[in-house]
């Protein structure tokens, strides 16, 4: 396509679109006369053209509004939304930090976040740690006691005895324990110890039942008398009829008969 | 435009009113789908609202507005693969409405279907511009700044484009007249 032809279409354009200047206009009609444009083929396109330019503009449903003022009215929340969080960061930001007494509120506020964050994270934490060491010592406390009950030397029986106290209320194995040692040690000391740890507990019913039909199997007068004081303080009625037997009982010793009726009596 | 970049959201309802139907008409002369057309006239203005910032306001609204109309025709047309013919029957419909002599609407109906037929023959570069220019009735010199060439450019275009609709237009006249 040479540089004159695109020339002709650029006129052609022109003319049939009504956009020719006089200049133009005069040139166009050179190329006419000088039949480099056919004329017929111009009018052909330009009824064509006009053709088109009158066809009726196609028109959208009403859907397309709607569904735009929809859309822009959801835009429009969004950005106030947007511009509410900003103004609200902008007077907090004008408080705080516009005066000194608005930077010394905000320091201080800093501060009691902190100290509430703090507290509540590590009290919780030191809590938790606390707790689980405490049932580890107590662990450990339980398995010392209980070696140390098994141990030849009176002394460590007495020290496992003593150990028990404070474990015996939490603990079932530490009180079977206290009690296999307050009927079958050997040792009347060791003996008298377990009763005195358990009598701290004597308000237990479970511990109460037990020490009742403990009695039968003691021997010792010394046991057999604390035992009867023990119940004389619980004021135990139930413990007269385990002491029957005792009393009866053609071997024991008429000086712990007597304390022991002694004693007994005091239960109402 | 300005007070929309600016903020003020509620202006674009006026830009809405004054661009929906010519950008309706330049996506519908394209695809031939009045359900995608609207479709994409929305995407204009949601990309107007999203691309708000970029608008600098040193050139014609309407040069930047169908700009955007155009990238999105591109990628329409990209995704659909096709531009084959699918009459909106609603959308003929209205805008034939008026014609209550049946032999006149029929045969605009049939010149407008051979002139529909010819135009969906051209290619998307000579089907676009002869939208722009016969059926949105832009000027060259817009045109020429929204395809980036000069306006002897659009000229020589627009009269090759027409000239090529013609001969589609007279080989339909042909076929209807010996199928």
């Amino acid at each position: 396509m040479t540089e004159m032809e695109e020339k002709y279409m650029s006129l052609i354009t022109e003319y049939m679109d009504g956009t020719l200047t006089d200049e133009r206009r005069r040139e166009f009609e050179e190329y006419v006369e000088q039949g480099f444009i056919d004329m017929q083929e111009v009018n052909e396109l330009r009824t064509m053209g006009q053709q088109m330019a009158t066809t009726p503009k196609p028109e959208p449903t009403d859907a397309l509004r709607s569904n735009f003022y929809q859309m822009l009215a959801a835009e429009q929340r969004r950005v106030e939304g947007k511009e509410d969080f900003r103004h609200v960061w902008s007077v907090l930001g004008r408080f705080f930090f516009a005066t000194s007494k608005g930077r010394f509120a905000f320091g201080f506020c800093v501060l009691l976040v902190g100290l509430v964050l703090g507290r509540l994270f590590t009290g919780s934490v030191y809590n938790s740690q606390l707790n689980r060491l405490s049932d580890q010592m107590a662990g450990m406390q339980e398995v010392m006691m209980k070696t140390m009950l098994e141990d030849q030397s009176v002394t460590q029986r007495l020290k496992g005895v003593q150990m028990s106290n404070g474990l015996v209320s939490k603990n079932r194995e530490v009180t079977d324990a206290l009690f296999l040692t307050l009927n079958n040690d050997e040792s009347t000391n060791v003996r008298l110890a377990a009763l005195a740890s358990l009598a701290n507990y004597a308000k237990d019913s479970a511990i109460r039942e037990r020490l009742i039909k403990s009695i039968n199997q003691q021997q010792s007068p010394l046991v057999l008398v604390a035992m009867a004081e023990l119940m004389v303080d619980m004021q135990e009625t139930q413990a007269v009829k385990a002491f029957e037997p005792i009393l009866n009982a053609e071997n024991t010793p008429d000086d712990v008969k007597s304390a022991l009726r002694e004693n007994l009596d005091k239960i109402m | 435009m300005l007070k929309v970049k600016a903020g003020q959201l509620d202006q674009l309802g006026l830009l809405f009113e004054r661009y929906n139907r010519p950008l309706y008409g330049f996506f519908y002369r394209l695809t031939s789908d009045g359900n995608a057309s609207e479709d994409l006239v929305q995407n204009v203005f949601v990309r107007i609202i999203k691309y708000r910032h970029t608008y600098k306001g040193d050139g014609k609204f309407s040069t930047w507005i169908f700009h955007m109309a155009r990238n999105l025709f591109a990628d329409y047309y990209k995704k659909e693969k096709r531009l084959g013919y699918k009459e909106d029957v609603s959308v003929t419909d209205k805008y034939y409405a008026d014609n209550d002599n049946a032999e006149t609407f029929k045969i605009a109906s049939e010149e407008r279907h051979l002139l529909e037929k010819a135009m969906r023959r051209l290619s998307a570069e000579k089907r676009e511009i002869l939208v722009l220019s016969k059926y949105q009735g832009m000027k060259y010199s817009d045109i020429a700044e929204l395809l980036d060439c000069s306006e002897s450019a659009v000229k020589v275009r627009i009269f090759r484009a027409l000239k090529e609709l013609k001969a589609n237009y007279e080989k339909l006249e042909c076929e209807v007249v010996k199928p």
